[in-house]
């Protein structure tokens, strides 16, 4: 539980858990939306969301004690 | 159910969930750091500059601050940034260099408990009761407005949205205190930013680019400044000196640097530099909110076009969810609602966190039970926590029939708000300013403001924005006078009484040894002159 004290353990998981949802939604199947014009608008925030997240838990890891 | 804008599919709610069970775990990994009232309420003046910055500018990111603004960018176009520069940056920094060290170095608790300091008992009662009062209004607004966005973005039921929220809410504050709500926020910070970025670059896109969007919007929507010479020029309806007046001094003055629902993140700041820092640093970010806001909700015009007040399309606080719901696919669209989801009710947590620590501690310690043991007003405090969240649930079906939400708000704010910057300002910086000056300078003001707004009929200004800037700057003009004239004939208080609470009469804070990128004044200014680059950028 004490690592959830950890604000950026908390923002690093909660969007690398989602832009990974995200990815996957978007690696099964292209968004069919009109207003979207074919663009795979999952596959594509889906990485941002990914690397935001996973951004968050690399500055945890490289500094565990100190926030 | 067929009716909703938003289809959300599987995927959607396992996103949501996935929030929800962050936002528990959250409240439950901090129980047991709760020990002490000054835990819970205080979050033991523990926390980083960064987090509390991020949380002071996020207690002001609910969802009626994203709608309404989105809104106010589709009827009035490029105008809305007034509230994110002017209406916000020059307080932010005043904030931070001037005020700040008053209200941290005081040791005092709260907003109330500083005017019980420098002024009186009188003046502690007559805002922390006030206080209370509009902050679980605004927190039954808050769901209201929630439940509202809900049933026609998902179907639900109101009843179903305002319980489900405030259970949520009501689990992690009272669990995890004001520290639990400063995370949440800061997790929404991001969630916003990452879940409703997409909309700004699609619909940009989708106008043919920025350039594009300003030559399609109408006559007087692609300028700051430039149709503000007289009230007919522009489409909120008000002058350059309401704006400055009115927006940039006296709203945004009185919110910014006494609404202790703000003030409270940076006194729990882990020092007097943090403090400081919290909301300086919040400025930049809040410079950069009108590209989630005010973009897209100038290029809704464009693209949604017959949005009006109650059109069968919908009214100008569906802008963002419409645009949502034109843009965003299954799998995105769980991340949008969530950042919705998670800026409406980290705006309930961030009211209801304020109305506990005062009730507790400015009405209860003080007037109903002062002894307890400390134990007991923690207990007090989770106690409140539900009463605040049933009593907004009642608000929550009151609130109903005004033109924008956002101007309600606003009706309320110029109420309160402005006379009490109008005495913290005497309060800080005049030290003969006696404390019965201070009570009737800030009854005067609330009257002033209150007879304004019952008094004058509805149109006597040409806009409720115009009415509201003006409203408040009379509110804070009477305060004012008031209090100086009521000082010159009733006794001050002692020298040795204000000391650490007026300007001149506390040490200096030296901030000689920190480097250039943490000395408030440095990036205060910095802040000051990337506000002005903005608005010429604009004008």
């Amino acid at each position: 539980m004490k690592i959830f004290l950890d604000l950026r353990v908390n923002i690093g998981l909660v969007l690398t858990i989602i832009g990974i949802i995200i990815f996957l939604t978007g690696l099964i199947a292209k968004p069919e939306l009109e207003s979207l014009h074919g663009v795979n608008i999952n596959l594509i925030w889906g990485i941002v969301t990914t690397i935001v997240g996973a951004f968050f838990l690399g500055l945890y890891f490289k500094n565990p004690d100190q926030e | 159910m067929s009716d909703a804008i938003l289809h959300p599919q599987l995927v959607d709610y396992v996103i949501i969930a996935v929030y929800f069970i962050f936002v528990i775990l959250v409240g439950v990994a901090l129980k047991d750091k709760m020990k002490t009232g000054s835990d819970f309420f205080l979050s033991g003046r523990s926390i980083p500059g960064w987090i509390t910055s991020l949380a002071f500018l996020s207690a002001n990111l609910g969802a009626l601050e994203m709608l309404g603004m989105v809104a106010s960018g589709y009827q009035y176009g490029i105008m809305t940034v007034h509230y994110y520069l002017i209406g916000a940056v020059p307080a932010m920094v005043f904030l931070g260099v001037w005020m700040m060290p008053f209200y941290y170095g005081s040791k005092a608790r709260s907003v109330p408990e500083y005017l019980n300091f420098r002024y009186n008992e009188a003046t502690r009662a007559l805002n922390g009761i006030s206080f209370a009062v509009m902050t679980v209004l605004m927190s039954g607004i808050s769901l209201y407005a929630m439940a509202l966005i809900l049933k026609v973005l998902l179907g639900w039921s109101m009843t179903t949205s305002i319980l489900l929220s405030a259970v949520i809410v009501l689990v992690y504050v009272a669990i995890g205190g004001l520290t639990s709500s400063i995370y949440n926020e800061v997790i929404q910070f991001f969630l916003i930013w990452i879940g409703l970025l997409p909309i700004t670059f699609l619909s940009l896109k989708d106008v043919g680019g920025w350039n594009s969007l300003l030559a399609r919007l109408p006559d007087g929507f692609s300028h700051a400044w430039q149709g503000t010479a007289t009230t007919a020029g522009n489409g909120m309806n008000v002058e350059w000196l309401g704006i400055v007046l009115g927006l940039g001094f006296v709203l945004s003055f009185g919110y910014w640097t006494t609404d202790f629902l703000v003030v409270q993140r940076a006194m729990a700041a882990k020092d007097m530099t943090a403090a400081q820092n919290t909301s300086i640093l919040a400025s930049f970010p809040k410079m950069l909110m009108p590209i989630l806001t005010v973009i897209p909700g100038m290029a809704a015009i464009i693209l949604l076009p017959s949005l009006g007040q109650a059109s069968d399309v919908g009214d100008y606080n569906m802008a963002l969810p419409l645009l949502m719901a034109k843009y965003y696919p299954p799998g995105l669209l769980g991340l949008g609602i969530t950042a919705l989801l998670a800026s409406f009710m980290s705006g309930m947590a961030g009211n209801v966190t304020a109305f506990n620590q005062i009730w507790t501690y400015d009405i209860y310690q003080a007037y109903l039970n002062k002894n307890a043991s400390d134990k007991h007003y923690l207990l007090m405090g989770r106690i409140s926590t539900v009463a605040g969240i049933i009593i907004s649930i009642f608000t929550a079906y009151i609130v109903m029939g005004f033109p924008s939400i956002m101007d309600y708000m606003q009706t309320l704010f110029g109420f309160f708000n402005a006379p009490l910057f109008a005495i913290f300002l005497l309060g800080m910086f005049w030290k003969k300013a006696t404390p019965w000056g201070g009570f009737w300078g800030l009854s005067a003001g609330i009257a002033t403001a209150a007879i304004l707004y019952y008094g004058l009929p509805a149109d006597h200004y040409a806009s409720p924005a115009a009415g509201n800037f003006w409203r408040a700057w009379w509110a804070f003009f009477a305060a004012f006078v008031v209090e100086t004239g009521v000082s010159f004939v009733t006794k001050p208080k002692e020298e040795k009484e204000l000391v650490g609470l007026v300007y001149g009469m506390s040490k200096k804070i030296n901030h000689a040894h920190l480097p250039w990128y943490r000395k408030p004044t440095v990036l205060g200014a910095i802040s000051m002159i990337v506000m002005v680059l903005i608005n010429i950028w604009l004008f």
